[in-house]
């Protein structure tokens, strides 16, 4: 069933559209990330959905409840932000039993409920602190806190691991991704850091100028990005305009990038016509260079090695094509004889791709 | 190599000393404040001899005087009256207005500071007549009034309190209004935000969050306010009636009319009490030192 949908969803400000038509339904208990760059419309989002903001078009539905005209004190939602917003004149204790507090529950409740909360997210002991008495990261425990221990319906997550520096981040991620699984916790979190969000996340949706580019699992998006925008966005790509020239049984499809290379690559379905203009991506890491020339024809291109970034587990290698044009390939670090190990600039090498790990998407 | 080559400032002034210079201007002022007061003091306690001013004789016959005759705890009660009931109507009335001045657009914000503070750009004397014209026994409001349908001098407030208050209000709002609205501005909009959506509702995140928070920009407003009805002098002497004395005005009739300047001297000190008092109440009651951090 789903928690949370939406239905046209609008948003404009003054002339400025921030969200623009988008549907999409979330599953109870789901984790789903809406990942986009800065102005996507992604908080705008999330601010639609806490109430904050009243929507231009469309419909929010909790539950199956339409809550557009609820007010966000009624929507028994639990929101993080990236500076916290803990209230700096009450102590820890206070911050998270101000949901309950509000609620009008009895005291004994509420001090079992706000150290079950506390224990959860491991700061038990520091009930009687001040927000500026705690680290950076205590803080964002302490917000957390304060979301979960209302139980909300959903949990907003606006980009509340951002002010985190990277080790304390990933850590972070790690400990919410559990506290969520354990309390079955519908969360919706808002970032722009996609290893984050392909880390953290059952499904995302990838928001670009307010409109949805793709909803999926992590392993969807990056490995069948539906546009141009998805496969740059996730990863890294080496992308090629193109343009179809034969396409064979409905299987192969032969293409000419606008820099004069061949391309050959399996698609299923009949969905492209000779002279449609495509985008075909490769990923780097699909990709091999060989020292000698190989049998195989498709794919098949000289060129010089740049340069080569080393990274421990792998290595970034710039390779420059016969007609200019770089490729970004990754090599896992195997110390064989004729691979990386040796592999220096300017040597020449053969560059080739399986025509299964090549994809076509939307421009 | 021999070291006298080397050009070598002399110091006269060490760092220390360099910032006390900086200082210098503001401690003198600082000093000549001191010594005023102190000079209040001393004089409070100097015998007052009839035409003859003061002869320095120890005596606390000023204060005897003051804290025996009823009139004198009369004209104490009527100034801190007229200060707290100013200041909690200028609260009362100003925190809205600052309230509402944070939810405009810029450009009204900027005409309403504008006709919220043109009664200071005012010669106090122009603006307290102001008010007799407008609310005298034949002012006209007293006219508006009637000419509506209230009966004959519906509103007979001057000359008194009431007449006084509104005037002091009239400067005093701008002078509450501000420090709060600074508070208000301050505040992250997360915060109530966050307290929305904890499920507190408009009227509980005002009480427990958001007025909490602004308690800096009260103090402020409050002491100000507070402190400058205390002294107010113009205005009760105008649109007061003989009943509203009240401690200024007598100082300035012990001054000039009976050159009695000790007594002159322990009203003022007594004036003095009664503004310490207020700012260390109201210190000890808001604890700023736990809103601004330890």
């Amino acid at each position: 069933m789903a928690s949370l949908a939406v239905e046209s969803l609008t948003k404009n400000f003054g002339s400025v559209v921030a969200l623009d038509n988008v549907s999409l339904e979330i599953k109870t208990g789901e984790f789903v990330t809406l990942l986009g760059p800065s102005g996507c419309g992604k908080t705008t989002f999330l601010r639609l959905v806490a109430g904050l903001e009243r929507p231009t078009n469309g419909r929010i539905y909790l539950e199956g409840e339409c809550i557009n005209d609820i007010p966000p004190y009624r929507c028994e939602m639990g929101l993080v932000v990236q500076n916290y917003a803990l209230f700096p004149h009450m102590t820890v204790f206070d911050n998270v039993a101000y949901g309950l507090k509000v609620r009008r529950l009895n005291a004994e409740e509420i001090r079992r409920r706000v150290s079950e909360a506390l224990n959860m997210v491991r700061l038990a002991g520091f009930e009687r602190r001040f927000p500026r008495q705690l680290s950076g990261g205590q803080q964002q425990r302490c917000a957390l806190a304060r979301a979960i221990v209302i139980r909300p319906r959903v949990l907003l997550l606006d980009e509340a691991l951002g002010a985190l520096d990277k080790k304390l981040r990933e850590e972070m991620q790690v400990e919410l991704k559990q506290l969520q699984r354990q309390l079955h916790l519908t969360t919706l979190h808002v970032t722009h850091d996609q290893e984050e969000a392909l880390g953290m996340s059952d499904r995302i949706v990838v928001l670009n100028h307010g409109s949805v580019e793709q909803f999926g699992t992590p392993l969807e998006l990056y490995d069948h990005p539906k546009t141009e925008f998805v496969a740059s966005f996730i990863g890294d790509a080496n992308i090629f305009q193109a343009k179809v020239e034969t396409v064979t049984a409905g299987r192969t499809l032969h293409a000419r990038s606008d820099d004069g290379l061949d391309l050959v690559l399996s698609v299923a379905g009949d969905i492209f016509s000779p002279q449609d203009q495509v985008v075909i991506v490769v990923r780097p890491e699909r990709i091999s260079l060989l020292g000698t020339k190989p049998v195989t024809k498709e794919n098949l291109f000289e060129g010089r090695i740049q340069a080569v970034v080393y990274h421990g587990n792998a290595a970034k290698v710039v390779v420059q094509m016969t007609n200019e044009r770089r490729l970004l390939v990754f090599e896992a670090s195997l110390t064989e004889v004729g691979r990386q190990s040796s592999r220096q600039s300017g040597d020449q090498v053969w560059i080739t791709w399986s025509s299964a790990d090549a994809r076509v998407v939307r421009p | 190599m021999t070291t006298s080559s080397h050009y070598r400032p002399r110091v006269i002034f060490g760092p220390q000393a360099k910032a006390y210079l900086l200082l210098s201007p503001s401690l003198l002022i600082l000093c000549f404040l001191g010594i005023s007061v102190f000079l209040l003091l001393i004089y409070s306690f100097f015998t007052y001899s009839p035409g003859g001013g003061m002869i320095a004789q120890f005596t606390f016959e000023n204060y005897t005087r003051l804290f025996e005759k009823r009139i004198y705890w009369q004209v104490i009660f009527n100034t801190v009256l007229f200060s707290v009931v100013t200041t909690g109507l200028a609260l009362l009335l100003g925190y809205p207005l600052a309230y509402y001045f944070k939810k405009l657009s810029p450009v009204k914000r900027a005409i309403g500071f504008l006709f919220l503070t043109v009664p200071l750009w005012t010669s106090v004397i122009v603006r307290t007549y102001g008010w007799v014209i407008i609310l005298g026994r034949r002012g006209m409001l007293n006219i508006l009034l009637e000419q509506i349908g209230f009966g004959p001098i519906p509103l007979d407030i001057f000359p008194g309190f009431w007449a006084v208050v509104v005037a002091l209000l009239e400067i005093t709002l701008p002078i509450m209004v501000l420090p709060i609205y600074t508070s208000l501005t301050s505040l992250d909009p997360g915060i109530e935000e966050s307290s929305l959506v904890l499920g507190a509702g408009p009227l509980q995140t005002f009480r427990r969050v958001i007025f909490p928070l602004t308690l800096p920009g009260v103090f402020a407003g409050v002491i100000l306010t507070f402190v400058l009805v205390l002294s107010a002098y113009v205005t009760p002497v105008i649109l007061g009636s003989t009943r509203d004395l009240v401690l200024p005005v007598v100082i300035e009739n012990q001054v000039t009319n009976a050159y009695n300047i000790p007594f002159a001297s322990a009203l003022a000190v007594v004036m003095l009490v009664l503004m310490s008092i207020v700012i260390f109440a109201f210190r000890r009651f808001i604890r700023l030192d736990q809103l601004f951090g330890s």
